[in-house]
């Protein structure tokens, strides 16, 4: 399941010129991107901003140094372009200035959430929770990695990596009041 | 400890079936967790994948985006090569660079050269002013007031000679220093 080693090598083919070696990256992650970006972004804008996300990563590969995984470069810039497109949403909503930092949570407001008031309240919970329990989510949910899976890619044990994903769903239903 | 465990994999094994669309039902420990695990399902369905009309024009987009940022590159490429070729004075055709330091050099071989041509004939002169005094000196009349009294017209016509050559030879050395 772990292909890193073969996206490092896509990733240089790709910097060097390569379209095929890009085309077979974005095979590998368009469903990944897709879902972590529809984990975070109302339905409506998933395309957009998918797209966004793989216009930016073409347009930077050049600047990849290969001092990361892959994937962690790649969902870095997803986070950006999710940002962004909160940024840019609150910009036509409102002239204030834009507190970056916290710019989705902002924008989780129920007032601003476009569609099932569940579906938002989830989202908004979700983009609360700390960095390593969102990963461990999205590492099963959106990338669809079993948990055994996610222990190898997180160089943990399987039972390290259950007891984090029963204190992140606790931690969410906590934010959720539920 | 071992509560915790239980409740770990009671979860992940909810998790799992769940997401392999089985139905089933949660125990009373994890009911809690196991309704928002059932939220987070309903946003991050990983089976849902972008449909194959968002892909096709993604994947056109992409390709549009690569043809013209590697148009882009390759006109950036030739921009650089072009100001650098116009950035940097080029050295003369007849001087080369080491011709600078002073040493003789392409230049100073062919200074060396001239002189070399200059100082044959002047010896060529001065061979056959010699020989020429020589052939009448006999007849000449000894030279009045040098230190010997013996001295010849031709041998002092050849001495001035030789040591106008000299002079010559001294003055072209210096102007090549300069």
């Amino acid at each position: 399941m772990n292909s890193d080693g073969n996206e490092e090598i896509l990733a240089k083919r790709a910097q060097q010129g390569d379209r095929e070696a890009f085309n077979e990256l974005y095979d590998l992650y368009i469903d990944k991107v897709f879902n972590r970006v529809k984990s975070k972004v109302p339905p409506q804008y998933v395309e957009d901003v998918t797209q966004e996300v793989f216009i930016a990563v073409l347009r930077s590969l050049h600047r990849f140094e290969h001092r990361s995984r892959f994937s962690t470069w790649l969902y870095t810039i997803v986070n950006r372009q999710i940002a962004d497109f909160y940024r840019n949403r609150q910009r036509t909503h409102t002239d204030q200035a834009v507190d970056l930092d916290n710019v989705e949570h902002l924008l989780f407001d129920p007032a601003f959430s476009e569609y099932g008031e569940e579906r938002g309240l989830v989202q908004k919970a979700f983009a609360t929770l700390p960095e390593h329990y969102q990963d461990v989510i999205l590492l099963r949910f959106a990338d669809g990695l079993t948990f055994a899976d996610i222990a190898e890619e997180r160089n943990q044990t399987l039972e390290a990596v259950k007891s984090l994903y029963r204190r992140a769903i606790q931690a969410l239903r906590d934010e959720m009041g539920v | 400890m071992q509560e915790n465990r239980k409740l770990d994999n009671e979860l992940a094994d909810f998790t799992d079936k769940l997401l392999a669309g089985e139905t089933t039902q949660a125990s009373s420990d994890i009911e809690d967790l196991a309704r928002v695990v059932t939220h987070l399902h309903d946003l991050i369905e990983p089976a849902a994948k972008p449909s194959a009309e968002f892909r096709a024009r993604l994947a056109q987009r992409l390709d549009q985006e690569w043809d013209q940022l590697q148009a882009d590159r390759a006109r950036s490429n030739a921009e650089r090569v072009r100001s650098n070729a116009e950035g940097v004075r080029p050295a003369p055709k007849t001087v080369p660079h080491r011709s600078r330091t002073g040493s003789w050099s392409t230049i100073g071989g062919w200074r060396r050269n001239r002189l070399t041509r200059l100082a044959s004939m002047a010896a060529a002169i001065a061979i056959v002013a010699i020989g020429a005094l020589l052939l009448i000196g006999p007849e000449s009349p000894p030279a009045q007031g040098s230190a010997n009294g013996a001295l010849s017209v031709p041998v002092i016509v050849g001495i001035a000679v030789v040591a106008g050559v000299g002079l010559v030879l001294f003055w072209l050395s210096q102007r090549g220093k300069s």
